[in-house]
């Protein structure tokens, strides 16, 4: 009897053990579908994030400032900058240091 | 049986053989055949479990393949500190045409004028009638690819290659570097970590910032036009970890153009030319003296000669009017040659020797980009002495200027230059070489040259960043003789009551400009035209404008990391 146990335990564990290979193999493959699908996404992401970077450049910026702005830029003065910390709901300002 | 009467029942004392026993020989079957069902699904299982392993090795065997396939036009982006592409690889298709795998060449022609109605197609004519292969069109679409891959022709042979594209174009050349047609590294970063940027899964991401190296590049640009210098180079570096958030020489080239250089002076000024500085040094001889115990800011030295001869040279003031008695504080202040001398001699080889090798400005860097010069060795002696004192007879890169400038002023502590963002666990402690309280000394001092009328670099004395800095002007060697030609350096730490960092303005032969108007910046005023080619009215001015421009972003983006 106790052999016979042993015996429907381990065939118990093979039919678990094929169904949680099966489940797992059905999860894996949806997650290399989503990975899939995320992949053309992500390399159109990274192509607008290209053209953003171009677009976006101090060189281009300039480009833009020159053709569409009659003033030139002045850099900020730092002793005109303040540092706000928000402390215990207490907005403290401050210098630059 | 004949005996007895068939009609008749007869009785009789039956034996009966079967006597009920356990019998070992009947269980072992039994056990047996259980045995033998085991094995029958041991087996299966074996089998099925063999197949299981055999599915969940696929997969990544899959993977593999891809990657492997992937080496060939695989290169990873690289990235600056805010995350901005600074080269992006992009795969393109090629088309290519094996004229003798063409079946109906009418037929091929007329699809091919639907998928590129723009193409002169009397010269793809007359091609497929030969025998060569011939690129029909290189970087196509992904639609055309789509609709070429449609027509199953075999005659059409597609070639995956690998684009590399710089969005910033000149900003990062002498960093990025450029790679050649078989995606290996040539120059800068992209042939230092080659083998880096083709394995590794992920973007490289840089310590630079595009927007303050932009400004600054935009400042160096005007300046070579005023001061007609036939290049220039600026560093900024944050002292306490070594990292390089700009780095510029110039001229510089655009890396989409792919052009081979060979015009030496397109070499990088700032990490493979190898200059004399000039009184940029004298700032380490006098922290040498500190680290050793020897001098004090106020420690005075009396009836300082004007001219010194040494061997065959003759070393003397720049300025006549630098008065014969000095302290320490005073010499760096009024960028004193002869009291500079003194304080060597004080040092004595030995000591001062070992202080320059240890803040790394006798041997070769070890950097992330191999466009490396290595200092000129030399025999020490007394008169090199005397020159190495105040910064002459002795060479060195202006990367090697930065780092020493950012131990001496960061309370210290060893760095390492670097252009590779690290993450924070990778941080390793940094040592203290230097001893404590020599920064504190010379920051105070570095200021005085920057705040004080005396003090050789007034022009840069920005308000708000309590810049610190010295001076450095050489002549040129050229032909193995000085030369009229000079260097001239400015490197500026801030803030001095706590360094921050350090930015180092280099200028290659620049000359005196007639209409550029200069305003003061210690005291009211202005005035038009450079007086003289020295650093204390070239690169301390420029170094001004930088940090007057780049002061807000400093501020206020990198006030966290700091």
């Amino acid at each position: 009897m106790k052999k016979f146990l042993i015996i429907l335990s381990i065939f118990f564990l093979i039919i678990v053990t094929t169904i949680t290979k099966n489940s797992t193999k059905e999860i894996e493959n949806k997650i290399f579908n989503i990975k899939e699908n995320i992949l053309p996404l992500k390399y159109k992401y990274e192509l607008v994030l290209l053209d953003y970077n171009y677009l976006s450049s101090p060189q281009k910026l300039m480009e833009y400032q020159a053709t569409y702005f009659e003033d030139d830029l002045i850099p900020l003065i730092i002793t005109d900058l303040k540092k706000i910390e928000d402390k215990n709901d207490k907005l403290i300002i401050s210098n630059f240091k | 049986m004949d005996k007895y009467d068939k009609n008749k029942l007869v009785l009789e004392n039956y034996e009966n053989e079967f006597s009920f026993k356990r019998k070992k020989s009947n269980l072992n079957i039994t056990f047996n055949r259980i045995a033998f069902i085991f094995f029958v699904f041991l087996f299966i299982s074996v089998i099925y479990s063999v197949k299981f392993f055999y599915l969940g090795s696929l997969n990544s065997k899959i993977q593999k393949d891809i990657f492997v396939n992937d080496k060939l036009s695989y290169r990873a982006d690289i990235v600056d500190n805010n995350g901005d592409f600074l080269a992006k690889t992009i795969n393109t298709i090629s088309v290519g045409i094996n004229p003798n795998f063409i079946i109906d060449k009418k037929r091929f022609l007329i699809n091919m004028q639907l998928i590129f109605p723009q193409k002169r197609f009397d010269v793809i004519k007359k091609k497929i009638n030969g025998d060569n292969f011939f690129y029909l069109e290189k970087q196509v679409g992904q639609e055309k690819y789509e609709k070429l891959r449609l027509l199953g022709d075999k005659s059409i042979i597609f070639e995956k290659k690998l684009s590399r594209i710089y969005p910033q174009k000149n900003l990062f050349s002498h960093i990025i570097g450029q790679i050649d047609d078989d995606n290996n590294g040539v120059s800068g970063i992209e042939n230092y970590y080659n083998h880096e940027l083709k394995t590794i899964k992920k973007k490289l991401e840089l310590t630079v910032d595009t927007d303050i190296q932009f400004l600054i590049r935009e400042e160096l640009i005007k300046f070579q036009e005023i001061f007609r210098s036939v290049g220039s180079g600026a560093i900024l570096m944050n002292v306490n970890n070594g990292n390089i958030l700009s780095m510029i020489s110039l001229p510089d080239f655009n890396l989409n153009k792919r052009d081979n250089i060979s015009d030496v002076n397109y070499i990088n000024r700032v990490t493979k030319g190898v200059y004399e500085l000039g009184s940029v040094f004298k700032t380490f001889t006098i922290a040498a003296g500190f680290h050793e115990g020897l001098i004090e800011p106020e420690t005075k030295f009396l009836n300082l000669k004007k001219k010194l001869k040494c061997g065959k040279s003759l070393i003397g003031e720049y300025d006549d009017k630098i008065p014969q008695d000095l302290t320490v504080e005073e010499i760096l202040i009024r960028s004193g040659n002869i009291g500079s001398v003194r304080i060597g001699q004080k040092l004595e080889i030995d000591k001062l020797k070992s202080f320059l090798g240890k803040i790394g400005i006798l041997e070769r860097i070890d950097f992330d980009i191999e466009e490396v010069g290595e200092p000129i060795p030399f025999r020490w002696g007394k008169c090199k002495l005397a020159t190495v004192s105040f910064g002459h007879g002795i060479t060195t890169t202006a990367l090697q200027l930065v780092k020493g400038y950012a131990i001496i002023t960061n309370g210290g502590f060893d760095i390492k230059p670097t252009l590779i963002k690290k993450n924070l666990q990778q941080k390793i402690e940094s040592k203290r070489i230097v001893k404590k309280g020599v920064s504190e000394k010379i920051n105070l001092i570095l200021r005085k040259v920057v705040s004080t009328k005396e003090g050789t670099a007034g022009l840069a004395n920005i308000e708000g960043y309590e810049v610190g800095g010295k001076t450095g002007t050489a002549q040129k060697i050229k032909n193995g003789n000085y030369s009229s030609a000079k260097i001239n350096t400015f490197v500026a730490v801030f803030p001095t009551s706590k360094p921050k960092y350090v930015l180092m303005v280099l200028l290659d032969e620049p000359k005196t400009s007639k209409n550029y108007v200069y305003n003061y910046r210690n005291k009211e005023g202005s005035f038009k035209g450079t007086p003289f080619n020295t650093a204390g009215w070239t690169s301390a001015e420029i170094a001004g404008k930088i940090i007057e421009k780049i002061g807000p972003i400093l501020a206020t983006k990198y006030m966290e990391i700091n």
